[in-house]
């Protein structure tokens, strides 16, 4: 009896379970309907059974694209390898510039410019633009600013509004990192108060002051190896983390007003 | 007849640009954040959701001294929390008396001779002690 029943549980099973050309089917009708996270687990499932490897080539640019969509850049990065060798022509084309797309969201910039390379000569209209636009943040995020400028005035309508917006970018170069630090060794605070953190100067400069005015009643009231003793450490530690903040407050001030300019270069690509 | 054909014209034109922009807005969205954006300003958890008047107090000394003192200073605590932080955390999870000698206790400690009694954050190249989890190796000598 018990065989028996093993036996109808087993054919049940087989009966009901589903084939790996209908999890392939199912998968690409997910993708079709633009659920790709519940697709991406099906393409797994199916790559995983596909030990033939008849519907891998098949599914390795859904995938990707699903990966992409999901916001997975570095898995999609991986299956558009995959599938770059499995098309041909414009497609793979289309997949070295999604790959390129992958590795620029990555902050990836040597992988992007290798894939860059590897682009062909003839490209079509709408994979042209694409390279270009691709070229132009690239060149941005590298600190090529001659070059992004040029290439953004390709592709934003508005290249009197581009040019404004390099000349502001060139503005943000002369803040330097290391002449905060300087200014701060001479004057705790000051490196901040160049770098535009009048919050984080005037802390510096207080709590230093402090720490000297201290150290200075201290030596009057007892003697300087006692003030030297209690209050040099606290001074010493103070005063050399002001000036390495000062550089590090530089440095994300450069970055920050970067990005503002970066974001509104976006904003005329998009007009 | 006249009016309504200009209307309908309108209402395609503002459609069809806004299909565009759209179109146009999803490829370069993406990339905003394609950069740093040099967001240096840290918020801290261990301030947050406090369940007294208690905690409140210790935690705004948390605050005070984390915005004026520990924001002037280079890493110099050898452990992960930082001894401020394991400080409120102390007092939250164990109450101020405890708490409080669990700090002074930790103040004490906290000079890096002794790295064979706790695990090793490899990502902060910090020592792990933190005040509401059982120390590896007990920390204070039990004699018997």
């Amino acid at each position: 009896m018990k065989r028996v029943i093993f036996l109808m549980l087993i054919t049940s099973l087989s009966a009901f379970s589903q084939g790996i050309e209908e999890s392939f089917l199912f998968a690409n009708s997910l993708y079709e309907n633009q659920q790709y996270q519940n697709a991406v687990e099906t393409y797994k499932r199916v790559l995983f059974f596909d030990s033939d490897d008849i519907y891998g080539p098949q599914s390795y640019k859904k995938m990707a694209d699903c990966l992409y969509e999901t916001g997975e850049f570095a898995e999609a990065s991986y299956y558009y390898d995959l599938a770059y060798f499995t098309h041909s022509g414009t497609e793979q084309a289309d997949i070295t510039l999604q790959k390129i797309s992958c590795h620029l969201l990555l902050r990836e910039y040597n992988l992007a410019q290798v894939e860059l390379f590897n682009l062909p000569d003839s490209l079509k209209e709408n994979q042209t633009e694409q390279k270009v636009f691709y070229e132009a943040m690239l060149a941005f995020a590298t600190e090529d600013f001659e070059m992004a400028e040029e290439l953004f005035k390709d592709i934003a309508p508005d290249t009197l509004a581009v040019h404004e917006l390099f000349r502001e970018n060139d503005k943000i170069n002369k803040l330097s990192p290391k002449k905060a630090k300087i200014l701060s060794i001479i004057l705790p605070g000051l490196g901040q108060f160049y770098a535009g953190d009048v919050k984080n100067g005037l802390n510096s400069l207080l709590l230093t002051g402090g720490l000297l005015y201290l150290g200075a009643a201290s030596a009057v009231k007892t003697s300087i190896l006692d003030a030297s003793i209690s209050v040099l450490p606290w001074f010493q530690r103070y005063y050399s983390g002001g000036y390495n903040k000062a550089e590090a407050i530089a440095e994300a001030k450069i970055k920050e007003r970067r990005f503002k300019v970066f974001n509104e270069l976006l904003d005329e690509v998009e007009n | 007849m006249k009016y309504t054909g200009i209307v309908f014209l309108l209402l395609s034109l503002l459609l069809c640009g806004n299909s565009m922009a759209q179109s146009s807005g999803k490829r370069t969205n993406l990339y905003r954040n394609m950069l740093e954006d040099g967001n240096i300003k840290k918020t801290y958890w261990q301030a947050q959701n406090n369940q007294n008047e208690l905690q409140t107090a210790f935690s705004g000394l948390f605050l005070f001294y984390k915005t004026f003192f520990s924001s002037q200073d280079l890493t110099v605590c050898t452990f992960t929390p930082s001894c401020s932080e394991y400080g409120i955390l102390a007092i939250k999870s164990h109450g101020m008396i405890k708490g409080g000698l669990m700090t002074m206790d930790r103040l004490t400690r906290c000079n890096g001779l002794s790295p064979q009694n706790y695990e090793f954050d490899k990502k902060l190249m910090l020592l792990k002690d933190d005040p509401t989890r059982e120390p590896l190796v007990p920390v204070v000598a039990s004699y018997k």
